[in-house]
């Protein structure tokens, strides 16, 4: 989890680049952006459509902890649950909780960090106090109070306190890209033009916060379905849906290990450590854009 | 101004915290004496009058009015009195915390100091090799930092210490043969109980500081006085070090020492995973038993250490960096 | 933290039983015929109508401070456990009084023959001359514990603490190992870890398929005992507000004739459960408390036919998901569970898939364990798992006294011991009979008194019997032997144990 936090500070740091997204040309062929593309399509298509495919993932058997076979691709679990269905469902409700927690975290850094930078004065003072304050609270010891507080943890709660507790490192990165580009002059030309606000940020400054957006839409994405995945093997994640975490935390107290029963525990891992990998390669992509200066093409030989 | 600002704003983010700290517990389900008649009643049958007896013992009215125990709260709190943890009854919160302070203090801020040494050499050393097969890390790191922390742990554990045997499997010292104290033998111990937990947390938290770092070199290699240096021909182990890693690390530095505050917060999962004496493990242990005081107490050191370390880091830029007072 | 206050709830776990000794043990896996075995008492009895208490205590025995222990020390700790109201958990603490140095009375209120085993059991006997001069009894750490057991404490670290030979034990000579090392270790993984590392001499961890994880290892031992029955907890008492279609005794049987109790019993503890008897008496040790017609265990395999059938009589009809309905209602409960007991949860797993081949849904609700607790308290639930402790004595009448007294019970809404009666169930019939049995001494007219109660518990099926769930302690074969074994317990071999664990290392052998 300590990478998490780091993340977010690391994150929060690089919104200090001043520079802004300048001309954008999509390079498509790049290999970095094509691999994390195509893992994470593939790993969707699974959560999309291994449901429909595999058995009933909670359908209980006598055959516990078998190892993978012709009737259970990846084995059982203790209790002869189909594996291989069990990571499906799996898949789809990890992707469900890391698209909600990142379209959360969206909306709410960029309510907070444009608006407030935008409009400026008292606004912004207390959008910067409540983003600062979110932001140095610490988080997993809040998801932990929070988590153990309501009852029944549905998939839209944990989803819900992930975000709560994960935008704010977002907003301040997102603040600080908007009050470069206020600045700008064809922003204050449109503004002497007497455009309404509400205009202004739509056609002039959302496009060109789309690259900072999106690298956080996708960073929240990686941000939440490890930390359900944390929250769940400490106990308290989402309790009514099968998610990686889940299946994480059921293996480790079935001592899968323990017992023999790798193929239980290493999936869903295998699958996270994957899928964050293949998002992280979307991500380097988007820095690219947002900061030339990193694009390999302007690299220039070096002799040593 | 500005250090009047900055000190109005974490005494705001002191009070919201405290406040947060102090309702939410208090609205969570059940409480600590039904945990505790729990216990008991696996020893054997607790009578109807157990529950009045224990509320007494533990002084846990809840007849009081929100707003009186707010206000007792925050006395308390301003006499350095956390109040008694239920968990360890009667032990009061502090020694709690004391005691489980210096074993995630040693351990996590060893590792992170470790993650952001090596992190932030090997991320220089990518920028500067970019464009070549050095640049095959950024995956490799990228996987790395995927990993769920506590799955890493566990199969590191699996293999080195169950199987192979070359780690202790838990704790935090040989408890059969040393006590804690200033002895080589404890440290000795305690220096072999941690490795394994340490190259856990180095393992998974590297790959942030090393991609962070390399991006900052990689875009300060491009600076015009980087490139001038260059031009002058000077020898580039020097302008990889002298010029462009000395001010790419700036951002990384600052982060450092934001993280270190979080060494507090410690690796909760860590400690879980290696039954870590530390203050993770107690914070666990406090919501599995309702331990409200300990709680607090916990999150509020937590929250001071990082509030803590977030002010150390604006004064220092507000130190180095003019332009910080007057933009912001 | 240090708290060797073996009056205090949240004492560390050996300072009862290995330092601190009460007056017998009452060993709850023999029956109840049994004699309890004498530690600091010698014999017991009671008068004729069960409201004074005569014990002799034994002569010859010294604090590990060298003081001579007496009959006044055992006065003055029920007398101060009466006086202090923190510590009287029980509420019937009797007035105690020492008619010379081997004797001491206790006077109650009322009769009370089943409190024995609480008062002489459980009631762990300080020395008077060091805690007459404590001044917060209740909450003092005692950081330098004086007892008359086995053991005296030695080194206290957080991490772990240890405990060593009493010199000055009556028993010194059988007392043969030489001390003990409590670890405090979080979750069962690094604990089991240890243990089969050999890092760990003595253990209670739950171990998942223990059989298989111990497979071939003759170094570590395994004893299986006591109980603990698994049940589902019903919010049955439609009267005291409970609300659902569990409060149907239909319901309730039909969902027990529906249970696969083997399937269970193999997924969720590897076979190692034993079958439950529906009057919660077990069926061993309790064999002649049974009512005669009654002493058949719960059946292992499912009846499908049965359960439906009882579901039609009582007006449910089939509906067209599979699911029975009455009124609109259908067939439809929430079973509560806390996050993370994975027996349980396999259990509901296997009995969800169960139930529904009989028309009847079952929805797994995973809370965390003080939700669980507060929620079973205040009677705001329909179904959970949970189970059925024993008492402090080897009697059916303790469990019958705290699952199914309407003393231990409230309306729905008002916060109850949540280990106690939590399916409201209320009946007077059965309270008459537990005061019948609570005041006479003869087990014959007990058992007739539990027949009663039996009858009506079977019939109303507030708690719908699962498995008998049995655990069991690990220990090193290697470094010592004289553990308890399955063949003879003759104390509990669980580790926590108290006072049994101070009879246990008295027993315990090294090997070389």
């Amino acid at each position: 989890m300590s990478s998490v936090l780091n993340d977010t500070m690391a994150a929060a740091e690089e919104g200090s680049i001043e520079e802004a997204a300048g001309p954008r040309r999509r390079r498509w062929r790049e290999p970095k952006l094509l691999t994390g593309a195509g893992i994470v399509i593939v790993i969707v298509l699974f959560g999309l459509l291994g449901p429909l495919l595999t058995q009933d993932p909670y359908a209980v058997d006598n055959i516990g902890m078998t190892p993978p076979s012709g009737d259970h691709l990846l084995g059982t679990t203790q209790t002869g649950e189909d594996v291989l269905a069990q990571l499906a469902h799996g898949t789809r409700g990890s992707l469900l909780i890391g698209v909600m927690v990142g379209a959360m975290t969206l909306g709410l850094s960029a309510f907070f960090g444009i608006l407030g930078a935008f409009v400026g004065g008292i606004l912004d003072e207390l959008f910067s106090l409540l983003t600062n304050i979110v932001l140095v609270i610490p988080g997993l010891p809040l998801m932990i109070v929070i988590g153990s507080y309501v009852e029944q943890k549905s998939i839209f709660l944990v989803a819900g306190v992930l975000a709560l507790t994960g935008w704010a490192a977002g907003a301040r990165v997102v603040r600080a890209q908007t009050l470069s580009l206020r600045d700008r002059d064809y922003v204050l030309a449109t503004r002497v033009a007497g455009e309404s606000t509400w205009r202004i940020i739509c056609v002039e400054i959302l496009p060109n916060l789309l690259p900072v957006l999106s690298s956080g839409f996708v960073f929240s994405i990686v941000f939440a379905i490890l930390g359900e995945a944390g929250l769940a093997f400490i106990g308290i994640g989402a309790s009514d849906s099968l998610t990686w975490g889940t299946m994480l935390a059921d293996a480790q107290n079935g001592q899968a290990l323990l017992l023999g029963g790798w193929w239980w525990f290493v999936a869903p891992g295998f699958l996270i450590a994957i899928l964050g990998c293949g998002l992280a390669l979307i991500n380097f992509s988007i820095d690219e854009i947002i900061n030339p200066k990193l694009r390999p093409a302007r690299a220039r030989k070096r002799s040593s | 101004m500005y250090l009047l600002r900055k000190l109005a704003f974490y005494l705001a983010a002191f009070w919201a915290a405290v406040t947060l700290n102090f309702l939410i517990p208090r609205l969570l389900p059940g409480n600590p004496v039904d945990i505790l008649i729990g216990k008991l009643a696996q020893q054997g049958p607790v009578a109807p009058g157990t529950r009045d007896s224990l509320e007494m013992l533990l002084g846990s009215d809840t007849s009081e009015s929100l707003w009186s125990q707010y206000v007792s709260y925050l006395s308390g709190l301003a006499k350095g009195d956390f109040g008694t943890s239920v968990t360890y009854f009667p032990a009061p919160v502090t020694d709690v915390i004391g005691q489980a302070i210096p074993w995630t203090l040693l351990l996590v801020g060893i590792s992170t100091l470790l993650a952001f040494l090596l992190g932030v050499g090997l991320g220089a050393f990518a920028g500067w090799k970019r464009g070549t097969w050095v640049d095959s890390i950024i995956p490799a790191t990228a996987l790395l930092q995927s990993v769920p922390y506590f799955w890493l742990a566990l199969v590191l554990v699996y293999f080195f210490a169950v199987n192979l045997g070359w780690f202790p499997l838990s704790g935090g010292y040989d408890v059969n043969s040393v006590r804690p104290g200033w002895s080589w033998e404890f440290i000795e111990s305690a220096i072999s109980y941690g490795t394994l937990p340490a190259i856990t947390i180095v393992v998974s938290s590297i790959g942030g500081w090393l991609l962070g770092m390399r991006n900052m070199m990689v875009s300060t290699l491009s600076d015009d006085y980087v490139v001038t240096a260059e031009a002058k021909g000077l020898h580039p182990v020097r302008v990889m070090i002298t010029y462009a890693a000395r001010n790419a690390a700036l951002p990384s530095v600052a982060g450092f020492a934001i993280s270190l505050g979080f060494v507090v917060a410690g690796s909760i999962v860590t400690e879980q995973v290696f039954s870590y004496p530390g203050i993770g493990n107690a914070m666990l242990l406090a919501v599995s038993n309702n331990d409200y005081a300990l709680m607090q107490g916990l999150f509020l050191v937590i929250t001071i250490a990082v509030l803590v370390s977030n002010l150390l880091v604006d004064l220092f830029y507000g130190l180095i960096d003019p332009r910080t007072r007057t933009r912001n | 933290m240090e708290n060797w206050n073996p009056l205090s709830p949240t004492v560390l776990s050996g300072a009862q039983g290995m330092i601190y000794e009460p007056l017998f043990y009452f060993n709850n896996l023999k029956p109840a015929t049994e004699e309890p075995t004498p530690l600091l008492g010698t014999s017991y009895s009671w008068n004729e109508d069960g409201t004074v208490l005569s014990v002799e205590t034994r002569d010859g025995v010294n604090w590990s401070d060298g003081e001579p222990f007496s009959a006044e020390d055992v006065a003055f700790t029920f007398n101060l456990i009466r006086d202090t109201p923190e510590l009287n958990t029980t509420g019937t603490t009797p007035e105690a009084e020492a008619v010379d140095d081997t004797h001491v009375t206790l006077t109650f209120e009322e009769p009370s023959f089943m409190d024995a085993p609480t008062l002489l059991g459980g009631t762990y006997i300080v020395p008077e001359h060091i805690w007459s001069e404590k001044p917060d009894p209740a909450t003092d750490p005692n950081r330098e514990p004086v007892g008359t057991g086995p053991m005296v404490a030695s080194d206290f670290t957080p991490q772990s603490y240890l405990v060593e030979k009493n010199p000055e034990f009556r028993n010194a000579d059988d007392v043969q190992v030489g001390g003990l090392r409590y670890h405090s270790l979080s979750g069962n993984q690094a604990a089991t870890d240890k243990l089969l590392a050999k890092q760990l001499d003595w253990a209670g961890i739950f171990i998942p398929d223990v059989d298989n994880v111990l497979g071939n290892r003759d170094d570590i031992g395994l004893t299986s005992f006591g109980s603990q029955q698994v049940v589902l907890a019903t919010c049955a008492n439609a009267e005291l507000g409970c609300e659902g279609p569990q409060t149907d005794p239909a319901v309730r049987h039909a969902l027990s004739a529906a249970l696969d109790r083997d399937q269970v019993n193999r997924l969720a503890y590897y076979d190692r459960a034993e079958p439950i008897s529906a009057t919660f008496a077990l069926l061993e040790r309790d064999a002649d408390l049974i009512a005669p017609d009654l002493r058949e265990p719960m059946p292992g395999s499912p009846d499908v036919e049965a359960a439906k059938s009882l579901l039609e009589e009582a007006g449910w009809t089939m509906g067209s998901d599979g699911i029975y309905v009455r009124d609109g209602e259908r067939l439809s409960m929430n079973v509560q569970v806390t996050t993370g007991y994975t027996d349980y949860i396999t259990a509901l797993d296997a009995m969800a898939q169960q139930a529904k081949a009989a028309g009847i849904e079952l929805v797994t609700r995973q809370v965390a364990n003080s939700e669980n607790t507060s929620s079973q308290g205040l009677g705001n639930f329909e179904l959970a798992i949970s189970g059925i402790f024993q008492g402090r004595g080897p009697d059916p009448y303790y469990i019958y006294e705290t699952y199914f007294s309407s003393e231990n019970t409230g309306p729905v809404g008002e916060s109850i011991n949540p280990y106690g009666n939590v399916v409201r169930y209320s009946n007077p019939e059965v309270d008459e009979a537990l005061v019948a049995a609570a005041s006479t001494e003869d087990m014959a007219v007990r058992a007739e008194q539990y027949a009663i109660i039996q009858e009506h518990i079977v019939e109303d099926m507030p708690y719908i019997p699962v498995v008998n769930n049995i655990s069991f302690a690990t220990y090193s074969t290697e470094r010592v032997t004289g553990f308890p074994t399955e063949d003879d317990l003759w104390a509990s071999p669980d580790v926590i144990g108290a006072p049994s664990n101070g009879l246990v290392i008295q027993r315990l052998r090294p090997v070389n």
